[in-house]
């Protein structure tokens, strides 16, 4: 069934040699069958993979193993977003999988397109559509297309859901229940519990599948990746200092993106500091500083409440614009390409605010972190809003959504400037915040 | 034929029931969503009429529609007839309109020809069932009716209808509920209400299981509107004089409109939805009370499976039982996320301005421009259109939702965003609406003024609660097969004492 079999082959030994010993041993558990675990016990391998570690990438070399193994069976890959599946589908793409090879069912019955097939109903597709879909080696779909995708396929399949930070225990079960008729010979979980959950009304479905299950096996514990490749050492300080307060352990840095800033070759951004001339600016400019906090108590402005009770702080949100147009003319490649900085606010309301305010090219480099989640950015930018003499955060304190910080922050690669209060946010009992500004890689900037 | 009937065959009601002492209604704070929206919502649901007829059937079946996304209870049939009602009516539908837009109709053979263009799309063999069980023998019963609608007649179909106050009677007094629903034909005309259906037998003598009961609903909500709600061409027109009918494809039955009985379910209907949802007692007192047994079943019920489904043995009973408690509780937080989302929207619909429904980004004002081959063109506002874009680009599911009319009666179309035609124009397609929207919708439309929102996919939260129900009945019967089954291992594994293990003995290195 793999016609470009050698392709994905050396494409996997290349990518095999990087790999650490965390992201073997999980791609083992992975292609290990659940019932090669002897009776009173299942095989149910769950991959916890903080920010940058590489989790679909360890799903898609186990997927193209387990079908260089077994050319003639099927996979099943599962997420919440159709923007994680696309993800995967470009990493199954640069293995060699062909568009015919590892297809994306989108909710949208009419978006098609290379790797990407819609459909409503299994009985208007054409038998040549038809069997183009049952011979794919690989379907990618999100948990809500599960029942459409499995409505194709052979028994024996295997099925990988990935980002379950997003799965809650009802869409857990409610999937199982579609795939269960495909008989699959695994399933396997990967994502990062950490993270932000799907947004509910209801506390309790926030947790998420994979604490779920550990909460009833005490004894489980789940593979860990522990080797990030997405951030520079002083921004995985800043994320470690989260990850301490969230109550779980340190990753590692790998060391080609250790000392990967903005002006890093990979990047190759030049930074032209003379543009600049208010010399705060300047310093939260600075490339040398990757990880930066910059105290916004000197800003003339509070919060106020929006759109739909959402929160935001106009004095903050033109900071964060003369920041973002800052890097825009600062920062230049060698070609003249800029750098679009990245904005994110955990309120909806701040979003709206800033890009009224942003320049027509830079309006949709704004998002809330929900968003942002599963993405990532070479800088980012966070306005965290709050600010008022009561020293109140609202979710950002609460079990289920603090996580908002820890995501925001993982989201940048080589350069994150952080936009705080610090009489709201510091030594008011927040732990997070706390942790935050203890970091020793932090730079801190006050506004004056 | 027209069969007027007296029917007490109906759900006995128990005396010593009492209403609810109050409907409870977001504030206006809620509305506005000014409130966080969080755990247990402090307002009862906005119900349809669907559920409000499920919830008078069978406290059992109120169970299923409300916690287990299934509201089927009233559907007879197998799988291959679900669906085959709305082919019925919107056939007919069809029909009446091309008549009142000028076309004759001399004979049954030419309903037929008009028949299979209009369903050609269906499956031949749906398409034969549709024609041969109910659209014939309706057309044969109303061939001369419906060559005598004059041109340019005032009727109306799929016409919705909601009011987050709607009275009925009780004591010497009257009580308020929400409700809304669709009438499937407002013939003004004639000064009458059509429910139509597919169920029911050539020798039936009272229409089909609580039909009369859902029409009255519909009804009573039209009654309680405003007469400044309704589209202008109604407003001088009083539906209390109204004659209900109830259509099956063999006979009409009357409803009379004054029905004490009805009055006294409606009450009873509402506070099973109520107690299921908000009481600690009420799942397990609906299982009490529900209106059949094993050995006395309700053979009509379309969720006589749930209750009397075969158990099988596999997963255990006691993972089973561990697995069934786990998920209770997931079908009512499922609930309460529904009433936050899709139940407090209605409220806001219907209990809200429109510039505040503006404000708050719920609904978008426009003005039709044109309307050909399905296609309606609409202006836009330009900060309207900024928010129409962005509704787009944040890659919410769901089409749009035209309402003509207003949300407390008019006709409300979905339609499909096709492209932006110019500067803050769009084109939304319609075409998957059979019946023609120049002759409904648009004739209600007296001000061209049009209101669309976006339907939001609360669907999938009703999938959950039907798959987890599913998941939560299936089982094996062989105890070889569920030994080989990964489904059933991982559930004895969750909710079992079993190990779960990251990884096999005979692991790879």
């Amino acid at each position: 069934m793999l016609a470009n079999r050698e392709i994905i082959e050396n494409n996997v030994q290349r990518l095999w040699s990087t790999f650490d010993d965390n992201q073997k041993t999980a791609v083992n558990a992975i292609l290990n069958r659940w019932d090669s675990a002897g009776e009173n016990s299942f095989v149910l391998p769950i991959i916890d993979g903080p920010p940058g570690t590489g989790k679909t990438t360890v799903a898609a070399v186990a997927i193209a193993r387990y079908l260089l193994e077994n050319p003639r069976e099927q996979v099943l890959y599962m997420c919440y977003t159709n923007f994680a599946a696309d993800c995967a589908l470009k990493i199954l793409n640069r293995l060699g999988f062909s568009e015919h090879q590892a297809i994306r069912i989108p909710a949208n019955p009419r978006e098609r397109g290379p790797g990407v097939f819609g459909f409503s109903d299994l009985e208007d597709l054409s038998g040549r559509e038809r069997r183009m879909l049952d011979e794919c080696p690989v379907l990618l779909c999100t948990l809500h297309r599960a029942g459409k995708a499995s409505q194709l396929r052979r028994k024996g399949t295997r099925v990988l859901i990935d980002e379950f930070s997003q799965v809650n225990v009802p869409m857990f079960f409610a999937t199982i229940e579609r795939v269960k008729h495909l008989s699959p010979d695994c399933y396997a979980l990967l994502g990062d519990p950490k993270q932000l959950p799907m947004v509910s009304t209801q506390p309790i479905l926030y947790q998420n599948i994979c604490s779920y299950i550990i909460g009833r096996k005490s004894d489980y514990e789940p593979f860990s990746l522990i080797f990030q490749h997405r951030m520079h050492s002083d921004i995985c300080a800043a994320v470690n200092s989260l990850r301490r307060a969230l109550g779980t352990f340190d990753i590692q840095t790998s060391p080609n993106v250790q000392n990967r800033n903005l002006t890093h070759p990979e990047f190759g951004y030049l930074y032209d500091e003379g543009i600049i001339s208010d010399s705060t600016l300047r310093e939260i400019l600075d490339p040398n500083y990757p990880f930066v906090i910059v105290n916004t108590d000197n800003l003339n402005g509070y919060e106020e409440v929006s759109y739909k009770g959402s929160l935001k702080n106009t004095a903050e949100a033109n900071l964060a614009v003369t920041i973002a147009e800052a890097f825009y003319e600062a920062y230049k490649k060698v070609n003249g390409e800029p750098l679009f900085p990245m904005i994110l606010s955990p309120y909806s309301a701040q979003v709206i605010e800033i890009a009224r305010r942003l320049p027509p090219l830079l309006q949709e480099r704004c998002s809330t972190i929900f968003r942002a989640q599963g993405r990532e950015y070479p800088c980012v930018i966070v306005s965290f809003v709050r600010n008022n003499p009561n020293r109140f955060i609202g979710f950002l304190d609460e079990p289920q959504l603090r996580a908002q910080t820890y995501v925001a922050c993982s989201r940048a690669q080589g350069k994150l400037v952080i936009l705080l209060s610090f009489r709201t946010f510091l030594n008011a009992g927040h732990v997070d915040f706390d942790y935050l500004c203890r970091t020793q890689s932090a730079h801190v900037v006050d506004i004056c | 034929m027209l069969e007027f009937y007296y029917s007490s065959a109906l759900v006995s009601i128990m005396s010593d029931e009492r209403p609810l002492p109050r409907w409870r209604r977001p504030d206006y704070s809620t509305l506005i969503e000014n409130v966080y929206k969080i755990g247990t919502p402090d307002f009862d649901p906005f119900p349809t009429v669907t559920d409000v007829m499920n919830a008078a059937h069978c406290p059992v079946a109120a169970v299923h529609n409300i916690l287990h996304g299934r509201d089927n209870a009233l559907i007879e049939g197998t799988g291959g007839e679900i669906g085959m009602g709305k082919l019925f009516h919107e056939f007919i539908a069809h029909l009446k309109s091309e008549i009142a837009a000028g076309r004759r109709v001399r004979d049954v053979p030419q309903i037929r020809y008009i028949f299979e263009n209009f369903a050609r799309h269906e499956e031949e063999k749906r398409r034969m069932h549709c024609w041969q069980y109910y659209i014939e023998p309706w057309c044969r019963r109303k061939l001369d009716e419906i060559s005598s609608i004059p041109t340019n007649a005032n009727v109306f179909f799929e016409v919705s209808v909601a009011n987050p106050y709607v009275p009925f009677l009780f004591e010497s007094g009257e009580r308020t509920y929400p409700l809304m629903g669709k009438i499937d034909e407002v013939d003004i005309e004639n000064r009458r209400l059509i429910e139509r259906t597919t169920m029911g037998r050539p020798d039936d003598k009272s229409p089909p299981r609580l039909k009369d009961f859902q029409l009255w609903l519909l009804w009573k909500t039209l009654c309680s509107i405003n007469s400044e709600k309704y589209p202008e061409i109604w407003r001088n027109v009083n539906f209390k004089n109204f004659t209900l009918y109830i259509e099956t494809p063999y006979r009409d039955f009357q409803v009379d409109t004054n029905r004490p009985e009805f009055e006294r379910l409606t009450h009873r209907a509402y506070a099973w939805i109520h107690d299921i949802l908000f009481e600690r007692r009420g799942i397990h007192e609906a299982y009490d009370m529900r209106e059949c047994t094993f050995h006395n079943r309700i053979e009509d019920c379309g969720l006589r499976w749930s209750c009397y489904g075969k158990r099988r043995p596999r997963p255990f009973r006691t993972v089973r039982d561990e697995m069934r408690n786990e998920l209770r509780r997931m079908y009512v937080l499922l609930a309460y996320e529904l009433i936050w989302s899709k139940h407090l929207f209605r409220y806001q619909l219907t209990m809200l301005d429109k510039p505040a429904l503006e404000e708050l980004g719920l609904i978008t004002s426009g003005k039709i421009l044109s309307y050909q081959n399905g296609n309606l063109e609409i202006e836009l506002e330009p900060e309207q259109m900024d928010r129409f874009l962005a509704q787009r680009a944040s890659g919410e599911l769901g089409g749009y939702y035209i309402v003509f009319g207003s949300f407390f009666v008019g006709i409300k179309l979905k339609g499909n965003f096709v492209e932006q035609s110019g500067e803050n124009k769009v084109l939304i397609n319609t075409a998957n609406v059979r019946v023609p929207v120049s002759s409904t919708a648009l004739i209600v439309q007296t001000d061209p003024e049009i209101t669309t929102y976006v339907d939001q996919p609360w669907f999938l939260t009703e999938w959950l609660q039907r798959d987890l129900f599913s998941l939560e009945n299936w089982g094996l019967e062989r105890d070889d097969k569920a030994n080989s089954n990964p489904t059933i291992r991982m559930l004895e594994t969750i909710f079992g004492v079993d190990y779960l293990r990251r990884d096999a003995d005979n692991a790879r290195q």
